[in-house]
């Protein structure tokens, strides 16, 4: 049985008179310990699926079977339940509390979770180490992205999930960042899903999965990804 | 060109953001409702009084003398310059009849103007128009109403006391329905006014006169001017009347002696006639005693008429008879002695005669015998001489037997020496030795009959003497026997001589009797004659007696009478002369409006209203605008890119500055308008009747003076839409670009706190981000504290004043004064009527314990306030005195012990800002003005006191220290027994006043009733505000963080740790808030406090623990609420809108 699967997974929003179909009947199944991305052009129902994923969200019909639970069924206090030990959530604008420094907005997601990973260590195993009592303002975008990622991380997850983490960034950070989801996921085995308009970077991934128009459009597994230093874009 | 686009935008703008939009609306609708609320209502209630004044012709000056006004006065004030209107009036305290209600009467006249509540003014003279408070007490139109026809000083006041009630009126001196003044009849206290037509007066003087003046015609009477201009003509009356009490003074002494010199003649002749009565009663008595005592003593059997006459004094008339008493008892005794003479001769003859009977009788005995007895020797002497010689035949007899016998015996031995012989012989021989035997036997035989042969003989011979002597002795006996008879024959001839010479002495004592018995005969006589006399004299001293007792009992029938009128007019006299001794110099009180006492009040009540207003409203609309400028300046930040893309677009900076700026004027339009409307139509009149409820007035007459509306409107617009145009403005200030960039969040920062390492490394993960949260945003930090600093400050100053002002009564009764009665008897009083009230204290039940004491009233004078009445006690005995009337310093509660220098309660002492060791100058009871030195302050809380030791008051007031109060505990404390108890006492004359402590605490009891109502719309509007700015500013806080709260939801915080998060810091500010709350709070309380009380009530500036407790937990209990509120819309928040990319 695989990891994570959607099953028939419809969402609609309703916007005035209009009902807007983000997600058109989704299918698609997830190992455990892969590297996914998830491609598609704006506006095809990526973030959706990445949000009912991540449990921020929820589909109007379908199964959400994550690890053989359906996450669909889920009260708002089981969702939060999962998000708090299982998900870890990486964000295009990082996110972060502006308000604490790196080390601590990874204490604050590490101190909810019962075996979470040494903040500081995290942070030293992206490369910030330096970097750990600066707050969010005195950061460059990677270096955000970085603690973005550093403080999903300590939660421990069972997944990473990654909504255009690159999206805000220039070439070379973003190749850096998308280089550090990789090596988490082969060093660590945690399941990493990438969102992504970007087609370049399929090749690195186990798992591809083509979203357009709210529907799954091709699902590719390439049995040997490349590693992201070897692509450009 | 029509910015059609532009404009649905706006109003869409009002839709999306209503609750926004309602709660600015909302606080600047409370602002003002409480500015305008509060500021209308003190000019308000002086619109309403002056208007009532006016419209009533309230006069502006009143002059009264408690001895009326002289026709001297008249013409004085006659000439007064510059009077409108001069209305002289008569007032007279009335009793009704058979009830104790006192009805103070005014004779009707120009002024003051009646409002008419019902019916008409009285225009006969049985008519009268009455209070109309009193029409709530079932008095109608039509009733009859009686008056007792007291005489006051000394005269009728009206012609006539009966009276038809033809109307029910106000007056505009009396604005307090409730105090209508005190009256020296009856309890003392005036219920209710009447007016009644001048005609029915026939007072000698009249009472008062009123006043207007023509140069303050229409003016305001609360302006200056009008203040200014009745300064310079009371001082003109006072001018013009200086020198009259002493005048009349002088006047009222001479009239006073005169009278009293009359008074006095009137009951000197009484007293003389009665006593002449009397004494001729008693001098009949005495002598009606008189022949009393001699006729008792004449008929008693054991007094002499010589006593009587010895006591010559008791014997007028009755000599005679004692004369007569005395010879008739010498006579009595002449005869007497004589019958008792001729008794004893009587008796002596008597014994005589017996004496000589009885010899006689013994004679003849004694002869008798002598015969008997020689008849018997005579008998005896023949029978002598037989007995002899038979006694001589007996011993021949016996000689011849004895002569027998020897020759018997001699036989007998010769026979015997026969057989002896023979024997001899034959010594064996029975028979002859039986025979032997037989002859001896007879031998013996014959002895013993010789032996008593001899012995017989022997005996006879005796008999034989004895014979012959007994014959020897009757002849001797004989022979003496005869000559004692021949005695006795002589001796009887001689008692036979004497016997005759005893009938001649009896014969001669048998005249004497009868010379005497008639003698007797004749003093009986005599006797019949003086016991008549006798009967006479009792006769008449019977009818003496008779008259004596018709006299006395017509002088008893008369007396009560007599008695009673010398006792009435001495009572008259006393009354007349304690009334000359206590004359007082004639106070001429001139009063204007000012110094009315309901006017003064209510005045005064409006400007503590009007400082009330200033303080709370202004901080109340301080909060509520900075919240609502805060709210404003945050919509304007959070729709910056929204005003960078219209001015992208093309559109001019006014048309931006547009929509905020119709946001903002129309929130605070709307609110300010509802807030204006709502405080003038809500809060006024509850303020105003809070204010009024011991006046006349129901409802406020409001000043229409827009200008606090202005100035709400104004400086909510200011803070709302002037605010977001300036924000805007800056806003616009930056370059397209700039604003179509999301405004960096504000970057995070070290905080102060971190620097202390040890301190900081102690704070849990999430209080460290709460601290530089807290922090972070400074600016709603302080307004945060300083909007929940206000709200508790507001609502701890609403239950400080209930503290304050409800303590009061538990302070003032319950720990300071602990008497029930203050009893003032008239202490120039006769000295037994004074003994007796002290006797019927002591034995009355009712009374636990008795303090006397000295208790006068005296005035101080204070700058630019009514002068205070201040009550000067002087206890005998200040330590026991100290049990009932606590003197101790409030803050430290040491007691205060009486000494040398005054002891003065605090309010006057705050009043006049003085301190221990300063001097006080004030007006005692005979209005010359005394300096003490002030010893002590006593916490006290309603009315002044001076307390002094009895060597103190004797040194100031110069004179010699008597009590004329006792200050009495009751065992029964409760309301009706004290009351009860004053009433009875007050029945006795010497009683002059009562004063209950339960009564004195109606003034704080209306106090409190009136700030009650005031603190709960304090309390109300405080709590709606602060529930307004909490969650106003913690929504402002969640908006401006929605992305970091998301964030922290997609971590997989649960709900309460959201809340938590965001509303730790709320938390903290309301703590801190709620600290510098309570010094506001303290500060404003004590301001309030000090300025708010009436100037004879203290209210104590502490607040109690409750209070508070009470202000925290209704702070934190409003930002509970509003948490709760918060919880629900983070809980609502959608993480994945909120975190999508900026649009």
């Amino acid at each position: 049985m695989p990891f994570i699967q959607m099953v028939e997974c419809y969402k609609r929003y309703k916007m005035g008179n209009t009902i807007i179909v983000a997600n058109n009947g989704i299918n698609f199944e997830i190992e455990k310990g892969e590297f996914v991305v998830i491609v598609g052009p704006s506006g095809a129902g990526k973030s959706t699926v990445l949000n009912i994923l991540g449990g921020m969200d929820t589909c109007n019909e379908g199964q959400v079977l994550i690890d053989g639970k359906d996450i669909a069924k889920y009260t708002d206090r089981e969702l939060t339940t999962y998000r708090r030990l299982d998900i870890g959530f990486v964000f295009q604008f990082y996110n972060l509390v502006p308000n604490l420094t790196a080390l601590e907005n990874v204490e604050l997601s590490a101190q909810i979770v019962p075996n979470a990973k040494n903040a500081q260590s995290v942070l030293e195993s992206v490369g910030l180490g330096d970097r750990l009592d600066n707050f969010p303002a005195q950061l460059s975008g990677g270096e955000q992205q970085r603690v973005a990622i550093a403080r999903a991380l300590a939660k421990n997850p069972k997944m990473l999930l990654a909504d255009e983490p690159t999206g805000a960034l220039d070439y070379k950070t973003g190749k850096a960042i998308l280089k550090l989801l990789q090596n988490t996921c082969q060093d660590t085995g945690t399941t990493v899903i990438v969102i992504t308009h970007n087609q370049a970077i399929t090749p690195i991934a186990n798992r591809v999965i083509e979203i357009n128009d709210a529907r799954v459009r091709k699902m590719q597994i390439n049995e040997h990804p490349v590693s992201i230093d070897v692509i450009e874009w | 060109m029509h910015k059609k686009a532009l404009n649905k935008d706006i109003l869409k703008e009002f839709t999306k953001s209503i609750t926004r939009f309602l709660s600015i609306m909302l606080m600047i609708a409370l602002g003002s409702f409480v500015f305008v609320g509060l500021f209308v209502t003190g000019p308000t209630m002086r619109n309403t009084l002056l208007t009532y004044a006016d419209k009533n012709n309230l006069e502006d000056l009143i002059v009264t003398s408690p001895l009326g006004l002289a026709m001297e006065d008249e013409q004085i004030l006659n000439s007064v310059p510059g009077v409108e209107i001069l209305d002289y009036s008569y007032r007279t305290d009335l009793m009704q009849r058979g009830s104790d209600t006192i009805v103070r009467a005014e004779s009707l006249g120009k002024l003051p103007g009646y409002e008419i509540l019902e019916g008409r003014l009285p225009a006969g003279a049985d008519e009268l128009a009455l209070d109309g408070k009193m029409r709530g007490k079932g008095y109608k139109i039509g009733d009859h109403i009686s008056f007792n026809p007291d005489k006051v000083q000394g005269s009728y006041a009206l012609k006539n006391y009966d009276f038809v009630i033809v109307g029910f009126v106000n007056s505009p001196e009396y604005l307090m329905p409730t105090d209508k003044g005190s009256s020296s009849i009856g309890d003392g206290v005036v219920n209710c006014f009447g007016v009644i037509a001048k005609e029915n007066f026939i007072m000698k003087n009249v009472s008062l006169a009123r006043l207007t003046f023509s140069d303050v015609q229409g003016l305001n009477s609360y302006s200056t001017e009008y203040k200014d201009k009745m300064k310079a003509h009371s001082n003109a009356v006072e001018q013009a009347l200086a020198n009259r009490p002493e005048i009349r003074l002088e006047q009222y002494r001479k009239e006073g002696t005169a009278d009293i010199s009359t008074a006095q003649g009137k009951i000197n002749d009484a007293e003389q006639q009665l006593s002449d009565a009397k004494k001729e009663l008693d001098d009949a008595r005495v002598e009606l005693d008189k022949g009393w005592a001699v006729y008792w003593n004449l008929q008693a059997q054991n007094t002499s008429g010589q006593e009587v006459l010895a006591s010559k004094a008791r014997l007028g008339d009755y000599a005679k008879l004692a004369e007569a008493k005395v010879q008739l008892a010498d006579g009595q005794k002449q005869l007497a002695d004589a019958q008792k003479k001729i008794d004893a001769s009587r008796t002596e003859l008597d014994a005589k005669t017996t004496e000589l009977q009885d010899g006689l009788d013994k004679i003849q005995q004694g002869m008798s015998q002598i015969n008997a007895g020689l008849a018997e020797i005579e008998a005896s002497l023949p029978q002598l001489t037989t007995g002899l010689s038979q006694v001589e035949t007996g011993l021949q007899q016996t000689d011849a037997g004895l002569a027998s016998l020897a020759d018997s015996i001699t036989l007998i031995d010769s026979q015997l020496a026969d057989v002896n012989k023979s024997l001899a012989a034959n010594a064996q021989n029975t028979q002859l030795l039986q025979t032997k035997a037989e002859l001896e036997q007879k031998r013996a035989d014959l002895v013993a009959q010789k032996t008593a042969l001899e012995a017989k003989k022997a005996s006879l011979q005796v008999q034989r003497t004895d014979l012959q002597n007994k014959q020897a002795e009757a002849v001797s006996k004989k022979k003496e026997l005869q000559a004692q008879y021949t005695a006795l024959v002589a001796q009887r001839q001689t008692t036979l001589d004497s016997s005759s010479l005893l009938t001649d002495a009896r014969d001669k004592l048998n005249n004497s009797q009868q010379t005497l018995d008639k003698q007797r005969t004749d003093f009986n006589a005599k006797k019949a004659d003086y016991e008549a006399a006798l009967q006479s004299m009792h006769q008449k001293l019977l009818n003496g007696e008779a008259d004596y007792e018709q006299g006395r009992s017509a002088y008893l029938d008369k007396l009560p009478a007599a008695q009673q009128e010398i006792e009435q007019g001495k009572t008259d006299l006393n009354k007349a002369k304690n009334d000359l001794a206590r004359l007082k110099v004639p106070d001429y009180t001139i009063n204007d409006r000012y110094k009315d006492k309901g006017f003064y009040q209510y005045i005064q009540n409006s400007e503590s209203m009007d400082l009330l207003s200033l303080f709370f409203s202004v901080f109340f609309f301080l909060i509520a605008l900075l919240v609502s400028l805060t709210t404003m300046m945050r919509m304007v930040d959070e729709q910056r890119l929204q005003i960078g893309t219209l001015k992208a677009l093309g559109y001019s900076n006014r048309d931006v500055i547009k929509k905020y700026l119709a946001y903002g004027s129309l929130a605070s339009l709307i609110g300010s308008l509802i807030g204006i409307v709502a405080g003038q139509k809500i809060l006024m009149p509850v303020i105003f009747n809070a204010y009024s409820s011991n006046f006349l007035f129901k409802q406020g007459i409001p000043l229409l003076s827009p200008i606090f509306s202005v100035i709400a409107v104004l400086i909510s617009l200011l803070c709302t839409g002037f605010v977001a145009f300036l924000t805007t403005r800056e806003s616009l200030k930056d370059n397209v670009a700039e604003l179509l960039r999301p405004k960096a969040p504000k970057s995070g920062n070290r905080i102060l706190l971190e620097r202390f390492t040890p301190l900081w490394r102690r704070l849990s993960f999430n209080y460290k981000v709460t601290a530089r949260n807290i922090f972070r945003y400074k600016k709603r930090m302080l307004m945060t504290i300083l909007g929940v600093a206000g709200c508790t400050a507001l609502i701890f100053m609403g239950f400080g004043i209930r503290d304050s002002v409800g303590s009061l009564f538990v302070k003032q009764y319950g720990e300071i004064l602990r008497y029930d009665s203050i009893m003032i008897f008239d202490e120039n009083a006769a000295k037994e009527d004074l003994q007796a009230l002290s006797d019927g204290l002591g034995s009355d039940s009712r009374i636990a314990k008795v303090y006397p004491a000295r208790f006068e009233q005296g005035v101080v004078q204070i700058p630019g306030k009514l002068n205070q009445t201040v009550a000067v006690v002087v206890p005998e005995d200040a330590a026991a005195f100290q049990t009932i009337n606590q003197l101790r310093e409030r803050k430290s509660q040491k007691p205060i012990t009486l000494r040398d220098g005054a002891v003065i309660s605090e309010k006057i002492a705050m009043l006049l800002g003085l301190g221990v060791g300063d001097t006080l100058e004030f007006k005692d009871n005979d209005g010359t003005f005394k300096t003490i030195e002030i010893a002590g302050i006593t916490e006290n809380y309603a009315g002044h006191y001076f307390y002094m030791s009895p060597s103190y008051y004797e040194k100031i007031f110069g004179k010699t220290y008597h009590t004329n109060s006792d200050y009495i505990s009751l065992q029964d404390h409760s309301a009706e027994s004290v009351s009860s108890f004053s009433k009875s006492m007050l029945e006795k004359d010497v009683v002059l006043r009562m004063v209950n402590t339960n009564v004195a605490s109606d003034l704080i009891g209306d106090l409190t009733k009136s700030l009650n109502i005031v603190v709960l719309v304090i309390v109300l509007a405080s709590s709606l505000l602060a529930i307004v700015v909490l969650y106003n500013l913690t929504n402002i806080n969640v908006s401006e963080r929605i992305r970091e709260l998301s964030t922290i939801k997609v971590l997989g915080f649960y709900p309460r740790e959201v809340t938590a998060y965001v509303y730790r810091e709320t938390m903290i500010l309301t703590t801190i808030g709620i600290f510098i709350g309570y010094i506001f709070g303290l500060l404003l309380h004590s301001f309030i406090v000090t300025t708010m009380a009436p100037p004879n009530v203290l209210l104590d500036p502490a607040v109690k623990p409750a209070s508070y407790i009470l202000a925290a937990a209704f702070t934190f209990a409003f930002s509970f609420v509003v948490m709760l509120i918060t919880h629900r819309r983070l809980n609502r928040i959608d993480m994945v809108e909120a975190l999508k990319a900026v649009e």
